[in-house]
């Protein structure tokens, strides 16, 4: 088991190399973002001032050193965990990344929760009614609901639900409300989870779908295994049966599916966040990307494949220990 | 027994086939369903000379003619059969922004956005982008994960392990990001953004692939005609690759689904199919900007892209139920 953890952190190195390589080469192929900076809009124009502010930003940003220099620099910024500034508002690149974590990760966790909440009484409610009328609707309500397009949700849902045209009972974006800091601790955890209805709306709807779709297919695989028919040999009642022996069985796939939601989760909340305004790493991804601004690019690629890597691997980890029969010994890794 | 597949599929799930081939039918043939120019003209009382069908003309000759059909036809100058939306996608129309849709002759019968554009004739042309973004982007998909798969699986070693790592590079990569970072490197085009999502969406082909290479390179049949002095190419092509297949068509067909997605949500985003191109994202877009008024800009739309994207996740369902890819899985 150990053995087999190390060699899995070890193999996340490559990937790691690649992902960043990948990454900076993105960004150096641009056309020279720096030159925008210096006489763009927002620069100092086309003076003999912007020139000489461009050779300062180029000497600033590293631009003036040979390309495998910069390459290198990067990689000691990475190790040492120093992302640099941001070029957008100079302030340091983490600080803004640890700005941004909290609310992603809230919106993602809650996310998780309420899917797995949701989608397992359901998986087992369906599969235990299987093929009545009730199940068949519901099963082409929740196919249906699989194939709607998050973003069109998410506006309906601000369209009717949130604003004041129609019903004014969401805020229609944002995290908190203004004058958050004065009310009591009560009251800001109501008014987040206020604000939090209709992105979890969003972001969870479509999982719960193909999540009970799951659960149902691996319940009622369990409810054919050979200790079920002992169990019913034995003479247990149907409820211990169900409730006890097939579906702690059922739900050990479960864990595995974890590990498939949250790159999506990571890669979803770029358009859940930037429709309701939420600032998390979606957002600022989505900002930086347009402002050039690539020492947070880099540092939030960085930062979200290690997470997603930590997360498949962990599942994996929670599979093992949880189903006694699977070993990881003998299996290749990659 | 494959060659009746369609008429399988047509049979188990009619209404995803039918719209398929709807929306196949739209994108082919969005020129004749939306175009201000009228099929065909039997009666001139005007001074210009009107070709029979100036649709036709048009199409054939490329010869532009900008006389106002619809206002001669209205005005009873004109006899003339047009086409179900009689609006090309392009044309502004200052008198009528923002009107809501209404069921008359030339008239907007899914409204209009903020130029004046009549939101129908955006929406069918829409239809071609979006079903071309569909099919080339896996396509591309396609190829890139044979490729890569069938490497991986069938050469094993050094190449096995450096592609599986590539797959892993690009299954950690937030895949917007991803895209979002490309898309500011090329120009936003419909060939650029085809290769894009096409270039992110291969891992899920190739990684089953590989697997089931890994599975038959050392079967029975393989090892018969290697000993025939089959080649490697001929091994994988002829042999492995064939029988690999019913996972990666359940695969492409979801595919396409996400596909449209992420092309209609990148429009959404503004960095879809640029700037005049109508696109189904492109109208949601702007719905965004009149939250309170024009909500047919929000509800056609978004009923193209859900229709679209049921569509094919049942065809990929029904697939699946007729290829039966868990039997193949299973056997060997």
């Amino acid at each position: 088991m150990r053995s087999y953890f190390i060699k899995r952190i070890l193999w996340m190195l490559p990937t790691l190399f690649g992902i960043v390589t990948i990454t900076f080469f993105l960004t150096k192929l641009r056309p020279d973002p720096l030159s925008q900076m210096a006489f763009g809009p927002e620069g100092l124009k086309d003076t003999s001032a912007a020139e000489q502010y461009l050779q300062e930003l180029r000497r600033y940003y590293g631009y003036d050193k040979p390309l495998w220099e910069q390459y290198l620099l990067m990689w000691k910024n990475i190790l040492t965990l120093d992302f640099s500034t941001s070029r957008v508002d100079k302030r340091k690149v983490l600080e803004k990344i640890a700005e941004a974590l909290p609310y992603t990760l809230i919106l993602n966790a809650i996310t998780i929760f309420v899917v797995y909440l949701i989608s397992v009484p359901l998986g087992i409610w369906s599969a235990i009614h299987d093929a009545t009328f009730i199940e068949k609707t519901l099963t082409f309500l929740l196919y249906i609901l699989y194939s709607l397009p998050g973003f069109w949700v998410a506006l309906l849902l601000l369209r009717y639900l949130a604003g004041g045209d129609y019903l004014d009972l969401f805020p229609l974006g944002g995290f908190r409300c203004e004058g958050y800091e004065n009310l009591p601790w009560y009251l800001q955890l109501w008014d987040i989870l206020h604000h939090l209805v209709l992105p979890v709306t969003v972001s969870v709807y479509g999982s719960i779908a193909f999540m009970s779709r799951f659960v149902k297919s691996s319940f009622l695989e369990a409810l054919k295994a050979d200790y079920i028919r002992t169990a019913k040999a034995k003479g247990l009642t149907q409820r211990r049966i169900i409730y006890i022996h097939a579906l702690r069985n059922s739900l050990i796939p479960l864990i595995t599916l974890m590990a498939g939601l949250l790159p999506a989760l990571f890669g979803g909340s770029v358009i859940v966040e930037k429709i309701f305004s939420i600032p998390g790493l979606g957002k600022l991804a989505y900002d930086s990307v347009y402002a050039n601004d690539d020492p947070v690019i880099i540092a939030e690629v960085f930062i979200s494949a290690v997470l997603t890597m930590l997360g498949i691997l962990l599942a994996d980890l929670a599979y093992a220990k949880v189903d006694p029969r699977i070993t990881f010994e003998k299996t290749e890794v990659h | 027994m494959k060659s009746w597949l369609l008429l399988r599929l047509a049979k188990k799930s009619p209404l995803a086939f039918f719209l398929i081939c709807l929306l196949i039918f739209l994108a082919i043939f969005a020129d004749f369903i939306a175009s201000p120019l009228p099929y065909l003209v039997w009666a001139n009382h005007t001074e210009h000379d009107i070709p029979l069908s100036p649709l036709f003309a048009e199409l054939t000759q490329g010869r532009t003619s900008s006389l106002p059909y619809r206002r001669l036809a209205a005005e009873g100058k004109i006899k003339a059969l047009f086409a179900p939306i009689p609006f090309s996608p392009y044309e502004t129309n200052l008198d009528e922004v923002l009107a809501p849709p209404k069921l008359a002759r030339f008239a907007h019968y899914m409204g209009t956005d903020n130029l004046g554009r009549d939101v129908a004739a955006r929406l069918i042309h829409g239809t071609r982008n979006s079903i071309l973004v569909g099919f080339v982007a896996v396509a591309l998909a396609l190829i890139l994960g044979l490729i890569m798969g069938s490497l991986a699986g069938y050469l094993g070693g050094f190449a096995d392990i450096f592609i599986s790592r590539f797959i892993e590079v690009v299954i950690c990569f937030p895949t917007l990001i991803l895209i979002l970072a490309v898309l500011s490197l090329l120009k936003p085009s419909l060939l650029n953004i085809m290769i894009v999502i096409g270039a992110t969406g291969w891992t899920g082909i190739a990684r089953v692939i590989r697997g089931e290479f890994l599975k038959r390179k050392h079967a029975d049949f393989v090892l018969a005609s290697r000993l025939m002095g089959a080649s490697h190419l001929r091994l994988i092509l002829k042999h492995i690759l064939p029988n690999s297949l019913p996972p990666v068509i359940v695969i492409s067909a979801f595919g396409i689904a996400g596909a449209v997605l992420t092309e209609s949500a990148l429009s959404f985003l503004g960095i879809g199919v640029p700037a005049p191109e109508p696109s189904w994202g492109d109208v949601l877009k702007l719905s965004q900007d009149y939250p309170d008024i024009a909500w047919w800009l929000t509800i056609f739309p978004g009923c193209f892209i859900f229709l679209t994207v049921v569509a094919f996740n049942r065809l990929g369902d029904t697939l699946r139920e007729e290829l039966n890819p868990r039997e193949t899985f299973k056997d060997s």
